[in-house]
């Protein structure tokens, strides 16, 4: 039995994906030699599906990623079984508040000494593992912020050190490499709202952050 | 994952061998998805995240990749559907040249070529510039089909939907993203007759 033009459009679809089997896909491919219009349509959706997938996969996940996604898979491991067992009573909504409280009081019990032997670990492998945050804020000049806290009129002489302001009022300096050196003496994002994202350097004195990315908000 | 004490370190390193290998095929998914580099990488470490509290439901020896890329596509269609919905900061210019009417589209040209790279992208980068317009629905098969080469059972699976519905999405999708790249085809042309005569002229 012969296949109508109109018959062909989710065939080739298929054909085109490889999904055709048997007496379906002969009468499909024995339609296309014959038709040139439905042999058209085909080639370009052939050729389409060869676009899409070189240009998407051309694309890798960022170095900081895996980085990022390793942290919080340890952090995970320790947390994400208290996250489940929210999920679990915010999904049943127990109408009984005392039997949720005894449920995880079981539950967590027995885990209680595992829980504190996974933060000790997590602790020192932390040490190695700089640990990837964002800080959102406001851009001012630490310098004049210091000559402010000290009672002195808030004026750089030669040029301002840029850092971050976050919400709880934490300032955060930039560290001037990579990212950080584009921005620490940009005067013209003073003000400015922004997101930074880097490593925060564990046991400094400050909050100081290895800029890998920013953007204006 | 505490019911394991003892091999909570073997049970993570299982988990990253396994997922960290399509760390590359989900970022490029999750960014196509989201359209931004910003939120592609938290869609993906909630993937990631969530995949992991997940690990022991996964049946060993079936197709990890189309269990995490189903994880992928539920909590972008949760979570960040909404979101990105949003007009994107940074994109303006790209996505109000996109979606312009042919007309304001040749007055928008002349001033995005004057302000930065932002037209050669638009130009070099049409099939993004044409899976962006595309509707999540009709992106996310497209993306598992074409990019991915899951099967239409499996994408069927992932989205919770029969396959002919994957079927019709799929050439549905991509008859639109024929016409999309075919509009900018013709725009390029125009470019093109235009900067001939600018040089001709002068």
């Amino acid at each position: 039995m012969a296949v109508s033009c109109e018959q062909m459009e989710n065939l080739i679809t298929q054909l085109v994906d490889d999904e055709l089997q048997g007496d379906e896909q002969k009468q499909a491919v024995a339609h296309l030699a014959e038709c040139v219009d439905c042999n058209t349509i085909y080639e370009k959706q052939k050729e389409l599906k060869l676009q899409l997938e070189s240009t998407c996969q051309g694309v890798y996940a960022p170095a900081h990623l895996r980085a990022r996604i390793r942290r919080s898979i340890r952090e995970s491991a320790e947390s994400g079984f208290l996250q489940a067992m929210a999920e679990v009573l915010s999904a049943h909504r127990f109408k009984s508040a005392v039997a949720t409280v005894a449920l995880l009081a079981i539950i967590v019990w027995p885990y209680s000494n595992l829980f504190v032997q996974s933060s000790g670990t997590n602790q020192a492998a932390e040490q190695h593992d700089l640990r990837f945050i964002a800080v959102r804020g406001k851009i001012l000049c630490i310098d004049c912020e210091a000559m402010k806290a000290a009672g002195h009129i808030a004026i750089c002489e030669i040029d301002h050190h840029l850092g971050l302001q976050d919400s709880a009022g934490k300032i955060w300096n930039f560290v001037n490499a990579e990212e950080g050196k584009k921005i620490i003496h940009d005067f013209s994002l003073m003000n400015k709202t922004m997101e930074i994202e880097g490593y925060a350097l564990p046991g400094s004195f400050q909050n100081n952050i290895s800029v890998q990315k920013f953007r204006k908000l | 994952m505490f019911g394991r004490k003892g091999h909570a370190g073997e049970y993570q390193d299982e988990f990253i061998k396994l997922s960290f290998e399509h760390m590359d095929a989900l970022y490029s998914t999750a960014l196509r998805l989201t359209r931004n580099q910003l939120d592609a990488e938290d869609l993906v470490q909630d993937t990631f995240v969530r995949a992991y509290r997940f690990f022991d439901k996964f049946e060993s020896g079936t197709n990890f990749k189309a269990w995490i890329f189903k994880i992928l596509t539920n909590t972008f269609i949760n979570k960040y559907r909404k979101k990105v919905k949003e007009p994107q900061r940074v994109e303006f210019e790209k996505i109000e040249y996109a979606t312009a009417e042919p007309e304001t589209r040749k007055n928008l040209q002349d001033q995005i070529v004057e302000n930065d790279k932002a037209y050669e992208e638009v130009f070099d980068d049409e099939i993004i510039a044409a899976l962006d317009k595309l509707s999540d629905d009709f992106k996310i098969v497209v993306l598992l089909c074409d990019v991915h080469h899951f099967p239409y059972k499996e994408i069927a699976t992932m989205i919770d939907k029969p396959i002919g519905t994957v079927m019709s999405r799929l050439s549905r999708g991509r008859k639109q993203l024929q016409k999309y790249l075919e509009e900018y085809a013709q725009n390029e042309g125009y470019i093109k007759r235009k900067s001939r005569k600018h040089s001709d002229g002068t």
